[in-house]
């Protein structure tokens, strides 16, 4: 498990999803002038950061079973809290902490709500997803935060080797969540928590504590996301983060993880947030009317995943069953993702 | 003889001189009681302080207080409340245009006049409507102040709020219309950003690569205008692409002063409120064109206002903000 090889990164379930993107791209290249330029491709890669980062929380929460659906609301107060932390002159690592414990605070509810209140996922985060929205109504009246200071600001607009900020901060939580899904112990018992509940009990895991660890993860990488929203745009709305859950879930779906538990990838969610991300360019790029749009982006959906688990069936079929094994003891054995 | 004819003379010059000043102290003490949809928002405080200012000139008792949240239920209570007490007017910013409807029946039943402002009832539960602008209004001074930014020639695109807005498409329709006037300028796009700032951002990102002759945006929601004017200013074309719309001045005003956006087009909120209490004088007086037939007012320093057949009350043509006015609104 020590050494890390190409196929831990690129495993049967995320060579589909990307072989998709690729031909997309390929397609867009020719179709649509102004797509395979640096500013456009790094302006797709920025504008998914936000999603990208909170998917990676996502996905874990995913694979155990469960899901949040607060994350909108989650990112709604964190933005409103370190927007106005921001605008009272806080320093930046003051800001971006802030942001990490708020959102870490409102998952952990969540987390405590779903491990030891023994309440499904999908109630808890449907009654906080409300609560933390009236909660972002009650602490600002209804009112924008605006005109946040440029120190603040040039975290989310600043570029670094031709790359805003965001976007190397999406990259950086991947690899640290890549790491530690694949990695450790921890990673492992996500996994077997999802997969296979009564199995992991009985090898000695506390399946509570995974439960809560992962939507705490879940609200901390959505507030660090919401630091990096509000600098971005340098003002906070009151309507932050609205259907915000909707386009994280299906990044971490598109990008292969069973909505079922028990199997999915940090690499699969980030592909799925990128090619999103790059459908609703390609839609403004090739100058499809706006009416087709809900039609379109749906075909490609199906179309991206219909084409990558066919595949990767095929790829199944030519690899020997025993590889795909290799992420560890957790993987469901019950054909269920087959 | 002529003795009485003197006392009846005096009797009734004394008693014309007593209905006189009975009117006129009866009109002088009318009270206005007045809710916004939610205490504390810059838009509303503006609303707020030019309704005080008319109900120092017309001499109202004015009476100012909301919920803390947008929530419709408090504003049913405080109404209740002011049945009980007994206001002459209640004027009403309604969370909702439905819930309202039968508290207000209620106090007009109990002969209090009721106008809605800012935001409208149903109709049938209110005397009159202070709305803010027409869509006409609105659709033609964007256009027009786009097209003297970009000499009246060049691609444009509208970033809306979603297909199905009304508000929006409305201003769409009238946008068009006007946009026949400048033959120069063509719309090449509409496209959807779902009240989402990050959306705005991105989808003006992706117009300015799509059309790469693009000249000038219009972003017709509050939320959109901000994104837009931020992607402008982040893909370096301030000055190259134009772009206007809606918002508040404040939400503006960096992007005014940064020199990215020029005009933003709005209502002034004071204005509405100051209407609001000349509405509610002239309700009061008796003075408001009968329902059903259209009319105009005089509203004091805003002068001659249209009243429609429907009740409904037009502040004007809106407010349009730049860099010479912009730091003086507070919303």
């Amino acid at each position: 498990m020590a050494r890390v090889r190409w196929r831990d990164l690129m495993g049967v379930r995320e060579v589909g999803l990307l072989l998709v993107l690729l031909g997309l791209v390929l397609v867009l290249s020719v179709a649509a002038p102004g797509f395979l330029s640096w500013p456009n491709l790094s302006g797709v890669l920025v504008n998914v950061s936000v999603v990208a980062i909170s998917a990676v929380g996502m996905t874990m929460v995913i694979i155990t079973g469960g899901i949040d659906i607060s994350v909108g609301s989650i990112l709604a107060v964190s933005a409103l809290l370190v927007g106005q932390a921001a605008k009272a002159g806080t320093g930046l690592w003051q800001a971006i902490a802030l942001g990490l414990l708020i959102g870490a605070a409102l998952g952990g509810i969540n987390g405590l709500l779903v491990a030891y209140g023994r309440i499904p996922a999908i109630i808890v985060t449907l009654a906080t997803m409300s609560t933390y929205r009236g909660i972002n109504f009650i602490l600002s009246h209804g009112a924008w935060v605006v005109g946040l200071p440029p120190y603040f600001t040039a975290l989310g607009q600043t570029n670094f080797l031709g790359l805003q900020i965001p976007a190397w901060i999406m990259l950086g939580v991947a690899v640290i969540g890549w790491y530690i899904l694949t990695q450790t112990r921890f990673g492992r018992s996500v996994y077997a928590v999802g997969g296979n509940m009564q199995g992991a009990y009985l090898a000695g895991i506390k399946i509570p504590r995974v439960q809560f660890l992962v939507f705490l993860v879940s609200g901390l990488l959505t507030g660090l996301a919401a630091t990096v929203y509000t600098a971005r745009f340098g003002l906070v709305q009151i309507n932050t983060g609205m259907g915000y859950e909707l386009n994280v879930i299906a990044a971490v779906v598109i990008g292969g993880t069973s909505i079922m538990g028990g199997s999915g990838s940090i690499q699969g969610a980030i592909l799925g947030a990128i090619f999103m991300g790059v459908v609703s360019n390609a839609l403004v790029l090739l100058r499809i009317s706006a009416f087709w749009q809900g039609v379109v982006v749906g075909i490609l959906i199906l179309g991206a995943v219909i084409m990558d688990s066919s595949i990767r069936a095929s790829m199944l079929r030519a690899v020997s069953i025993h590889s795909i094994g290799y992420r560890g003891a957790a993987e469901p054995t019950d054909g269920r993702e087959r | 003889m002529k003795r009485l004819t003197v006392w009846v003379l005096i009797l009734a010059m004394a008693l014309a001189t007593v209905a006189t000043f009975g009117t006129m102290a009866m009109a002088k003490q009318i009270t206005v009681a007045m809710l916004p949809k939610v205490l504390g928002e810059p838009y509303f405080i503006a609303s707020q302080k030019g309704a005080e200012l008319a109900a120092k000139e017309l001499g109202i008792k004015f009476i100012f207080d909301g919920p803390v949240t947008a929530d419709v239920t408090k504003q049913i209570e405080m109404i209740d409340n002011y049945i009980t007490r007994g206001v002459d007017v209640i004027a009403v910013s309604p969370n909702d245009a439905n819930a309202i409807a039968p508290i207000l029946k209620k106090a007009m039943s109990k002969g209090i006049k009721v106008i809605t402002w800012d935001a409208d009832a149903v109709p049938s539960a209110r005397n009159f409507f202070v709305n803010q602008v027409t869509y006409e209004g609105v659709g033609k001074a964007l256009v027009d102040v786009l097209a003297d930014e970009i000499g009246g020639k060049g691609e444009v695109a509208i970033v809306t709020a979603s297909l199905t807005a009304a508000n929006q498409n409305n201003w769409i329709k009238y946008m068009k219309e006007e946009l026949k006037d400048y033959p120069g300028m063509k719309l090449v796009d509409i496209r959807p950003s779902e009240e989402d700032q990050q959306l705005a951002f991105q989808v003006t990102t992706d117009l300015m690569t799509a059309y790469p002759n693009l000249r000038g945006v219009f972003a017709i929601t509050s939320v959109a205008f901000p994104g837009a004017a931020e992607a402008i200013k982040q893909a370096g074309k301030g000055g190259k692409v134009a772009v206007t719309g809606l918002s508040t001045p404040k939400s503006m005003a960096k992007y005014v002063h940064e020199g990215v956006v020029k005009n933003v087009v709005l209502w002034d909120p004071g204005d509405l409120g100051y209407l609001a209490m000349y509405v509610a004088k002239q309700l009061v007086d008796g003075k408001m064109p009968r329902p059903g037939t259209d009319g105009t007012i005089t509203a004091g320093k805003l002068g001659k206002i249209q009243v429609k057949a429907d009740g409904e009350v037009i502040l004007g043509p809106p407010t349009v903000f730049t860099a010479r006015n912009i730091d003086k609104f507070d919303f």
